[in-house]
């Protein structure tokens, strides 16, 4: 017993940071959504270094990449550029592929975040990991980084939990960004209907897939 | 109860602790002969009147304690390895470029116990052992729970042992192994607390000290283990999902567990993937041996769990469950998974894959008729039939893999995802 009482703390004291931002995050998130709205197109978003931590090739170790801003976010952003809140941009990593693979495919996908959100809903702790589908900031990736359209991503605020997805999920991209959550959880317009997919080619199993919208419980 | 489940998992702990014996160069995961290694807690006293174990054609060693099954190709294996190449292979002094990154985001999840308060018993579990009353039915239900139980109590004591053994070399890499036999540990003594509802336990300490342990090099141990905790995954919560939703199967609470329990399954498995990729050469497209291996595993692995499952048919019958179907979802699934590591891996989904499975199931058939048959010329007779054994795992074996393995070591001008 005592040993696992210890582990657990470790858990804890390690994850300090990650409770300091992630309750300024629900702070940004009480927001009347108007204004969350207003502000997504703001995207004032600087990818920096994004790149595949986990990654062995010397060859794509830390690529800087170039933030790219369109006209409309440019224009957006002198607009509001008022409405900014105070917090300053807090650092997020993400885990992002085509909505098919992150929605439908990888149902454990499913499995692993309702059991995270079960452990911190337990633990009374702020929830710190979103589900975005269509990404409003899939034009800052790097150049060579292609995400087939619909795209989905998991966002979080612990960069740790980030990389273990990364590993679990293994045919995704990962990484870093700052700028305002609302910002970080905003997602381009798209069609319900095309984020619904048939089931994989011969999936016979004992069992039905599981509703096509679970990941909504951990949409922004 | 939550402190009840910690018990348990305490106590395993102690009771199998052991010093390890040098012995060929390796080192061997065995108690230190003449300790009292005591498995009182994990035994639960058998409740139940008469002699269960006669009437289900079962062995016991004393009352209420189940004599282990005797050891098979397909029965479930305890591990030891070479501690001290895991030991070079994971020191930061002897490979200072180790990448951490993926070990400590291991180590942060497994530290997050999402299953501490999970594995608390309540009061169905008897009920519902005493309602299977079929002596065949509740003798394969003890059978299923046996298997499940060394399964996992191998797992703790490799795990535990290499807890040990890497502490000072390999602290996180150590840390996260103590924390695998956690799970392990909760697992086995919840599945020994089932198998007593069926008025017969296992004597885990016995076994500790008895059984025979198979030597696996550590890159072998990560292969068979890798893969081993997937199919875990996708066996628990295939079962877990399709009872969901035929609930009139539901005949045992054990299953209702199966969801949580099986998320420890796949992080096992995620570990054992990141150990392969701070190995590269073991999973490199261009290592002809590291494919196949990988191959090589997928097929025993695939194999074992077609040719055991076909033969308790009955098992899966009572849960609602077609063995082929179940079974070949699973290797699907598993070997889906597999491919995000595996730099090979077997084509499962073409239909002959299947049917030579199907021929094996056959051939083993009259395998185990021979063992059992009293005749003479059984010997004999054995000799075609093993050949046919060995043919159609050769043709498997042998049919044109697919090329697979983690999208980081691909060497790719695009990121496609």
């Amino acid at each position: 017993m005592a040993s696992t009482i210890s582990v657990t703390n470790n858990a804890c004291s390690l994850e300090k940071n990650t409770y300091a931002v992630s309750s300024k995050v629900a702070a940004q998130r009480k927001q009347p959504h108007g204004q969350h709205a207003a502000r997504s197109h703001a995207a004032s978003l600087k990818l920096s270094a994004s790149h595949r931590a986990s990654c062995l090739k010397p060859t794509c170790s830390k690529k800087e990449t170039r933030p790219r801003k369109t006209a409309l976010q440019a224009a957006a952003e002198d607009v509001s550029a008022s409405a900014e809140s105070s917090s300053g941009p807090a650092r997020y990593g993400y885990v992002i592929a085509n909505a098919k693979f992150m929605l439908h495919d990888e149902e454990h996908l499913a499995e692993l975040l309702r059991e995270r959100r079960r452990l911190f809903l337990e633990q009374e702790r702020e929830i710190d990991f979103w589900v975005v589908p269509e990404p409003a900031w899939t034009g800052s990736l790097p150049s060579n980084v292609k995400i087939g359209k619909p795209s989905a991503a998991v966002v979080s605020t612990n960069l740790t939990w980030i990389t273990f997805l990364k590993l679990r999920l293994d045919k995704c991209y990962k990484g870093e960004m700052e700028g305002e959550l609302a910002d970080v959880l905003a997602s381009t317009p798209y069609e319900e209907e095309d984020l619904k997919f048939a089931p994989p080619k011969g999936w016979d199993a004992p069992y039905p897939r599981y509703q096509q919208d679970w990941w909504k419980l951990f949409a922004p | 109860m939550a402190t009840r489940t910690a018990q348990v998992s305490r106590v395993s702990a102690r009771n199998a602790s052991f010093k390890g014996q040098a012995a060929r160069g390796h080192v061997a995961v065995r108690p230190a002969a003449g300790k009292n290694v005591s498995a009182a807690r994990f035994v639960t006293k058998c409740a139940a009147g008469g002699n269960v174990a006669e009437e289900l054609g079962f062995k016991e060693m004393r009352k209420g304690i189940k004599e282990a099954s005797e050891e098979s190709l397909l029965t479930p294996r305890f591990y030891t390895t070479d501690f001290d190449e895991m030991e070079q292979m994971f020191s930061q002094e002897i490979q200072p470029n180790l990448d951490m990154a993926e070990f400590d985001a291991c180590l942060l999840e497994f530290q997050e116990d999402y299953n501490q308060k999970h594995f608390v018993r309540n009061n169905d579990f008897k009920t519902a052992a005493a309602g299977i009353e079929d002596p065949s039915l509740r003798r394969i239900f003890i059978e299923f729970l046996e298997r499940s139980c060394t399964a996992e109590f191998s797992g703790f004591l490799l795990y535990k042992e290499l807890g040990r053994r890497l502490k000072k070399s390999s602290p996180v890499v150590a840390e996260i192994f103590t924390l695998m036999s956690r799970d392990e540990a909760r697992h086995a003594g919840f599945l020994n607390k089932a198998m007593s509802d069926f008025g017969l336990a296992l004597d885990l300490g016995f076994l500790t000290k008895n059984r025979n342990y198979t030597f696996f090099k550590p890159k072998f141990i990560f292969y068979a283990t890798y893969l081993s905790e997937k199919i875990g995954y996708w066996r628990y919560i295939s079962i877990y999902r399709h009872l969901q939703s035929n609930p009139e199967f539901q005949c045992y609470p054990i299953f209702q567990y199966f969801e949580n329990w099986c998320q420890d399954e796949s992080r096992h498995g995620d570990f054992f993937t990141a150990l392969l990729k701070s190995q590269p050469e073991l999973v490199s497209n261009n290592d002809l041996e590291a494919k196949l291996w990988s191959r090589f595993f997928c097929l025993s692995v695939y194999v074992t769990m077609y040719l055991n499952d076909h033969q308790r048919d009955e098992f899966y019958s009572a849960i609602g469950l077609d063995t082929t179907q179940f079974n070949m979802h699973v290797i699907v699934e598993t070997n889906r998974t597999t491919a995000r590591i595996f730099p090979n891996t077997l084509d499962v989904e073409n239909p002959k894959f299947k049917e030579i499975l199907d021929e094996l199931v056959i051939v083993n058939g009259d395998l185990i008729a021979l063992g059992k048959s009293d005749s003479p010329m059984a010997g004999l007779q054995k000799i075609p039939v093993v050949t046919k054994f060995a043919t159609l795992l050769l043709q498997l074996f042998l049919m044109k893999p697919v090329e697979s393995g983690t999208v980081d070591f691909e060497e790719q001008k695009a990121l496609v995802f």
